[in-house]
């Protein structure tokens, strides 16, 4: 370039440019900048809910045997239902439910099949520790009118150790427990089936498809 | 008319090896608005050094020295600088013209140091310049010029921010005849044209002969002195019409007075540099970022993926052990099963691997496995029914710990490689499970599994007990 004509070329101001630049640099970082999206955290793997565990099977193996008789229970419509009550013709088999446990919804499909098999052997009754009100709406999710008694605070379940939806007891007419299952699985319910000297369930049919194999539990039983 | 300059008793003393030097002794002087004042002396008479006391360029050791009723002598350097810079012009003996700027640009500098706008500075530095017969040659640079010219330029620098007082040191110097007298009459114009207070140190009487007052200075004194008379060759010059300066040379002249390259504006060298490197910066940072973002989007959507895949392996991915049959003689019949709980997004898996482990003595040995070989390298789609996974193992071991009586402890490994495509390719994940099984000894009965655990008899002897996961 010649010197002399340096300050005469009519160059464009740099200015324009470099503030435009200095905008979109301005711009480009606002756009750019690090992200503060994280990854979430991965949850717990989906495995099993709520399997038995072998010291629920050992606590509730050690109160087989124990007598009922004495123990009150009610009916839906408040009134006390004594065990002179209830039917002593055939054994009785004893669920224990929670009104607000989507566990015992999905067992109540599979109880109501085995309960339909076995209801010439055996009186079946669905115990919950809420309200009435509450057990109906209970029944009005689950889609099915189950035999239904109240057992407030759960006295008898905890009588028996049992601590969880989903378990079951088969009774005999006087009040012997003569066995407590620690969870709901298809092999409990051919064991109860068994015992009262009936074939065991089509695994394959459709109301009983998920069915746990295992002795699985439920939610924790109010209170 | 008014003092411009008071100067009494100056006196400034050099220090010499042969004792000191009284450059300027005990000078009074005073200067008034519209005065030409010549000071004439032979070489280091102290002419110059008295110029430079006046300008308050250096300080007297005695005396006192006031500009338009200032103290000089009792200001802060910084606000002596700020006057100086204001109200007092310089044209010394050497031209001291910076060589990097053209003749505008010097002839503008002190209006633009003064804080002037480019273009009030620039337009007076034109005029000045035209009128000391620089006009064509603005734009030439200092060793591009003559010496007179560069004393012109150096004039026009002194006159540029309309001084009080001008101070000239032979302003005179290497001009010829001509181009001097021409200086004088200019000088003279503005004297008259601004009031302006001249003081210049001259040997040449040419300059004295337009003086008011003339001195003579002698081994630092001060005596007035009669004024020379004026030569020939003014007298001529003084007569003719028109400037006598000489034409540019062909080639150089402007057709027209292009517009300025002013110091300050975008084009002067420093302003030029910055926004230059700024203009650099900014394309360095664009680049950078851009690349940078373009690299942070790939990563981002590589762990998005990945992201996705492992939400896809622990949050959509159900799997568990389904059954245990016993089929005698120690051989179990298994199932594991698979499940996508969210159908609205497909995935894949290669395998499930599953190994057996029993536990004896406290370790875990492995259990032969009956599984065709090969299946769990099937690539499988999981679908929101359970899919099974069967596999079969003999265990009927002599010796087995029991955590329950009657029950081994057995481990089943499974591992599986989670994609979201069917050819399992780019980012899989791998998710293993442990499940840990308490599974009946076949070779005891129920009733003998209740003695062992002291069971009462009729109690619940499940075939199989799932742990749950740890």
């Amino acid at each position: 370039m010649d010197r002399h004509a340096l300050p005469l070329i009519p160059v464009k101001s740099p200015w324009p440019i470099t503030l435009l630049l200095l905008t979109l640099a301005a711009l480009i970082y606002g756009l750019t900048r690090p992200d503060s999206k994280a990854p979430a955290t991965p949850n717990e793997k989906i495995s099993r809910r709520h399997p038995s565990t072998p010291s629920e099977l050992q606590t509730l193996n050690q109160s087989t045997g124990q007598n009922i008789a004495q123990s009150v229970l009610y009916r839906m419509d408040g009134q006390v239902a004594p065990w002179s009550s209830l039917p002593k013709e055939k054994p009785m088999v004893l669920v224990f439910f929670s009104h607000d446990c989507d566990c015992s919804l999905e067992f109540a499909k599979y109880f109501a099949v085995a309960m339909e098999k076995s209801k010439i052997k055996a009186s079946w009754f669905f115990l919950f520790a809420g309200t009435p009100d509450q057990i109906h709406g209970f029944m009005r999710k689950a889609g099915k009118d189950l035999p239904a008694l109240r057992d407030p605070d759960s006295q008898l379940g905890h009588r028996l150790g049992i601590t969880k939806s989903g378990c079951f007891i088969l009774v005999e007419p006087d009040g012997l427990v003569s066995a407590i299952w620690p969870g709901t699985s298809l092999a409990g319910l051919n064991d109860l089936l068994s015992r009262l000297q009936l074939p065991p369930l089509y695994p394959d049919l459709p109301s009983l498809s998920g069915i746990p194999q295992a002795p699985t539990a439920g939610c924790p039983l109010q209170p | 008319m008014s003092v411009i300059l008071s100067a009494q008793n100056l006196s400034r003393i050099y220090p010499a090896r042969r004792g000191s030097i009284a450059a300027v002794h005990q000078v009074s002087l005073e200067i008034q608005s519209s005065e030409f004042v010549a000071v004439c002396g032979r070489s280091g008479s102290g002419k110059s050094t008295l110029m430079a006391l006046l300008g308050a360029l250096a300080r007297p050791d005695r005396g006192t020295l006031h500009l338009e009723g200032t103290d000089l002598l009792q200001l802060s350097p910084r606000k002596l600088a700020y006057l100086r810079s204001r109200r007092i012009g310089f044209m010394l003996q050497t031209n001291s013209l910076l060589p990097g700027l053209t003749a505008l640009d010097n002839a503008a500098l002190p209006g633009l140091l003064a804080g002037e706008s480019q273009h009030e500075a620039y337009s007076r530095a034109q005029k000045l310049l035209t009128r000391l017969g620089m006009g064509e040659r603005w734009d030439a640079f200092p060793n591009e010029l003559s010496g007179g010219q560069q004393r012109r330029v150096s004039l026009a620098r002194a006159l540029q921010h309309e001084p009080a007082l001008l101070l000239l040191d032979e302003p005179t110097s290497n001009l010829d005849p001509l181009a001097e007298e021409e200086i004088l009459k200019v000088l003279q114009e503005l004297r008259d044209e601004r009031k302006l207070a001249i003081f210049a140190v001259t040997h040449g009487d040419q300059l004295a002969s337009l003086a008011d007052r003339v001195f003579q200075m002698s081994a630092g004194q001060l005596a007035q002195a009669e004024k020379p008379s004026a030569s020939p060759v003014r007298s001529s010059l003084i007569e003719r019409q028109g400037p006598v300066f000489e034409k540019a040379p062909q080639g150089l002249a402007t057709k027209e007075t292009p517009k300025p390259a002013p110091i300050g504006d975008w084009r002067g060298p420093a302003s030029f540099f910055l926004a230059t490197l700024l203009l650099g910066a900014s394309l360095l940072y664009s680049t950078d970022r851009m690349i940078a973002w373009s690299q942070g989007q790939q990563l981002w959507a590589k762990q998005e993926k990945k992201r996705i895949t492992e939400e896809i392996a622990f949050r959509q991915l159900r799997a568990d052990v389904d059954s245990f049959d016993a089929m005698g003689d120690g051989n179990v019949r298994a199932n594991l099963f698979l499940q996508n709980y969210d159908s609205s997004r497909r995935f894949f898996i290669l395998g499930p691997a599953i190994r057996i482990f029993y536990q004896a003595n406290g370790r875990w040995d492995s259990v032969p496995q009956e599984t065709p070989e090969g299946s769990d390298a099937k690539i499988r789609e999981v679908v929101p029914a359970k899919t099974l996974i069967p596999f079969q193992f003999k265990l009927l071991p002599s010796k087995y710990d029991e955590l329950i009586r009657g029950y081994f402890h057995i481990r089943i490994t499974s591992t599986m490689v989670v994609s979201e495509t069917k050819e399992a390719k780019g980012d899989l994940f791998e998710r293993q499970d442990d499940y840990y099984i308490y599974l009946k000894d076949p070779r005891l009965t129920d009733d003998e599994v209740r003695r062992r655990n002291g069971w009462k008899p009729g109690s619940v002897v499940p075939p199989w007990i799932a742990m749950p996961s740890h």
